[in-house]
């Protein structure tokens, strides 16, 4: 008998229906992965499970049964105070965010005493020394020191170990991680999804790990069981899904996922003039007193026509680095040579930014035409008329439809709104394009489709790109050449397949250890 | 719980009857006669001080003036009187908060300090002190009433610039090519004025409450002028007898502030 067991559970929010009938089964000890892209309903479920839906949502129909055999509770339309008992206890919980999911007024050791404390635990010694060795289990050096600090003391991966600290105090038979890795960088997601496997071995707990990411749900799960739009599309044993995936968005969702299709690797053309030189570049921050390199002697070129990424983690330089070659930021000593870019405000005609976030980098209250002519009119290129043709143009080569010229951002996806903003780049024809994370944000079907429309974009117009990235996966995909950045240096630079397949650099190799077998 | 949210969300979408109220003292102030058919400045003697009834809806004055009338007529004194000192807040105070969160570093501290300096100053002893140095009068009163808002609108203004300066967007304007005047004027001016909006329509309500307030205090319109504020001091000798003199054009000036502050949170609301 199953330990979860979920029957036809349906949910809505505002009486709009987000799940629709979801049946799916935990095993005791068993890792049971939900993957879909957002809005699947795949945290709603999660979420359903141990009532923690805002209030604005319900749940309306289906069971959902829990428990080993002999100690079976119907968890279906139980009170909030009832499953109090539940959580934490039975069922352990590793929220999404590890900056927001922390009390930021508390003692870390607090906040995990907090836990045994409200299921029983009085005792302050004994809630004192379980608090140390939970720290101890979790990999926190000096768990004396930790327990004493606050969570803005400690860095992303700390607090997720704090938190799953958090969810396994009292040992519960399930824990439900709801993306708990995909705030981290990858080597830490990586020591991460090692700690939770290592517990999970340990106490014999099983999970219900939620996932945007295959890579990790195909290393880590038992069982996959496939979300879209509410409903599951397909469930089965991993290894089955993925080598045989029935289900035609199953297919989709893995010939699209970087991480799990291999494709041939992009080989620079040979002998190409360099269109972005960089030399010695250092950029340094006063923190206080102290200066701080944060791009510490960085030098790479980038040939003309070509794709070269910049990979490296959070805080490594990578993104500090690319604002001094679109010249937002000036750099401390070197030099940016851009091959045929003027001086001058005319410099932005020929290189051109793209943002991570395609939600905040267009303005809301401006229309798409207007969002896309305003290089234009900034450069006084054209009339009205041969703006708004080169406008609808524009709109074409990025294949957005025509009828979003008078339409918000807000009215359009995160893919939409990506490609408005890559449209709006390309409007005054510029020849070097930085792309910040530039995918990092959106799902892996809308991912796919952006990367294809760059590498479209970059043959038909002949471009050149320097791709920011910390996805290794995509860096693959897209770039003929690397540089991986770390602490302020770059430690390596080559093309695409000389570094993903015979890096000389540990730091590098412990990247690409971080992602899944199939693309090393 | 359930009907309670919905019963509040219901309350907090449709500010009808705020509206409603502001519509109907425009409509006053714009064709008064409409409304009332007795003169508000000539009064009959022999009508003096009658209580509300059927034929004088808000009773008769002392010198037998039909209180409703004066009210109706009195209206456009204290609308444009309102609508000239918000005026007055909203574009001082937004150039100058503009002005400080656009230009950064010594000229935005100047500002802000200079701001400070006006908000630590009570609002009615602001606008006491410039009513003294430009002298009485509805314009002057009006004036006077606006600059005591300006800080309040200069500091909200450079909040609202400081935090769309740093957006994407915005970095994303000057990456297209934008020179800074066209920034500012293109993006964020327009992203910054919401609440700089909410804060307009709040200060309608309380212009009206501070012109009446120095009307009240003779500072305002001269008698035998029918302004709301001087309406309620005239009133003030005749309390003890006619009670009606003072507390209908007070429900009436109550009623226009409150419902300018509901429309000012509706409107702060439906911003994103």
């Amino acid at each position: 008998m199953s330990l979860l067991d979920l029957r036809d559970v349906a949910v809505s929010y505002d009486g709009r229906r987000a799940v629709h009938g979801v049946s799916l089964s935990v095993e005791p000890g068993e890792v049971v992965a939900v993957v879909g892209e957002s809005g699947s309903g795949k945290t709603t479920t999660a979420h359903a499970i141990i009532g923690l839906l805002p209030g604005n949502a319900s749940v309306d129909a289906g069971t959902i049964h829990f428990g080993p055999p002999g100690r079976r509770l119907d968890l279906t339309g139980w009170s909030d105070r009832r499953l109090r008992s539940v959580r934490g206890a039975r069922i352990g919980l590793v929220p999404q965010d590890p900056a927001n999911s922390l009390d930021p007024v508390k003692t870390v050791g607090a906040q995990i005493g907090e836990v045994l404390r409200v299921h029983g635990q009085r005792d302050r010694r004994r809630i004192r020394g379980r608090v140390l060795d939970l720290l101890a289990r979790v990999g926190l050096p000096d768990p004396e020191t930790r327990a004493r600090q606050y969570p803005h003391e400690l860095s992303g991966g700390m607090r997720q170990r704090v938190l799953i600290a958090i969810a396994v105090a009292l040992r519960p038979e399930l824990v439900i991680a709801d993306e708990p890795t995909s705030a981290l960088d990858v080597t830490v997601q990586r020591r991460v999804l090692d700690l939770i496997d290592d517990l999970r071995a340990e106490y014999g707990t099983a999970m219900l790990l939620v996932t945007h990411d295959l890579g990790v749900a195909a290393g880590r799960s038992d069982r996959l069981v496939v979300m879209k739009d509410g409903r599951v599309v397909e469930q089965g044993p991993t290894a089955g899904v993925l080598a045989a995936p029935e289900a035609g968005y199953t297919r989709r969702l893995l010939g699209d996922a970087p991480a799990l299709s291999a494709r041939p690797f992009r080989d620079p053309p040979p002998a190409a003039r360099p269109a972005i030189t960089v030399r010695d570049l250092v950029k340094e921050f006063r923190v206080g007193r102290r200066a701080f390199r944060a791009v510490d002697g960085v030098s790479f070129e980038v040939a003309r026509g070509t794709t070269h990424a910049l990979v490296g983690e959070s805080g490594s330089g990578k993104t500090t680095t690319a604002r001094m070659i679109v010249r937002f930021a000036r750099p401390t000593s070197g030099k940016v040579t851009i091959a045929g870019a003027p001086d001058g405000r005319d410099f932005r005609r020929h290189v051109q930014l793209v943002h991570q976030n395609p939600y905040g980098s267009l303005d809301p209250r401006q229309s798409i035409g207007e969002i896309v002519a305003e290089p234009l009119r900034n450069f006084g290129l054209g009339d009205r008329a041969a703006r708004r043709a080169r406008v609808a143009e524009l709109l074409d080569r990025v294949a957005l439809p025509r009828d979003v010229l008078t339409r918000r951002p807000r009215e359009l996806s995160g893919g939409q709104r990506q490609r408005v903003a890559i449209a709006r780049a390309l409007a005054a024809g510029p020849e070097v394009l930085v792309l910040d994370e530039a995918v990092s944000a959106l799902d892996v079907t809308v991912q796919a489709r952006i990367l294809d429309l760059l590498e479209r974009l970059q043959h038909d117009l002949g471009l050149t790109y320097l791709f920011i990235s910390h996805d290794l996966a995509v860096v693959r995909q897209i770039s003929h050449t690397v540089s991986v950045m770390s602490e302020g240096r770059i430690v390596e630079t080559g093309t695409t397949r000389q570094v993903f397949t015979e890096p000389r650099h540990d730091y590098t190799r412990e990247l690409l250890a971080a992602i899944p077998e199939r693309v090393r | 719980m359930k009907t309670m949210t919905t019963g509040r969300r219901r309350m907090r979408g449709a500010p009808w009857l705020a509206w409603a109220v502001v519509a109907l003292v425009l409509l006053w102030a714009v064709a008064p006669g409409a409304f009332t058919g007795h003169d508000p400045i000539a009064g009959v003697p022999a009508d003096k001080l009658r209580p509300p009834g059927a034929e004088h809806l808000f009773g008769t004055d002392a010198v037998g003036r039909d209180v409703f009338a004066r009210v109706v007529h009195g209206s456009v004194h204290s609308l444009s009187g309102a609508l000239v000192a918000v005026a007055v807040g909203l574009v001082a105070g937004t150039l100058l908060g503009l002005l400080a969160g656009a230009a950064d570093g010594v000229a935005d501290a100047a500002v802000m300090r200079l701001v400070d300096v006006l908000l630590s100053v009570p609002g009615l002893l602001l606008a006491l002190t410039v009513i003294i140095l430009l002298g009485p009068g509805t314009v002057n009163v009006a004036i006077a009433v606006g600059a005591g808002s300006v800080a309040a609108f200069a500091r909200l203004a450079r909040a609202e610039v400081v935090r769309v300066r740093r957006a994407d967007y915005v970095e994303a304007a000057f990456g297209s090519g934008g020179r800074f005047p066209a920034v500012l004027w293109r993006h964020i001016l327009p992203n910054s004025l919401g609440p700089v909006v909410a804060l307009a329509a709040l200060q309608f309500g309380a212009a009206i409450l501070a012109i009446s307030t120095l009307g009240f205090l003779g500072y305002g319109a001269e008698p035998p002028t029918p302004e709301w504020g001087l309406l309620i001091a005239e009133g003030r000798n005749y309390l003890a007898t006619s009670w009606w003199l003072t507390t209908l054009p007070g429900a009436v000036v109550v009623a226009v502030v409150l419902a300018a502050g509901r429309i000012s949170r509706s409107i702060g609301k439906d911003r994103p």
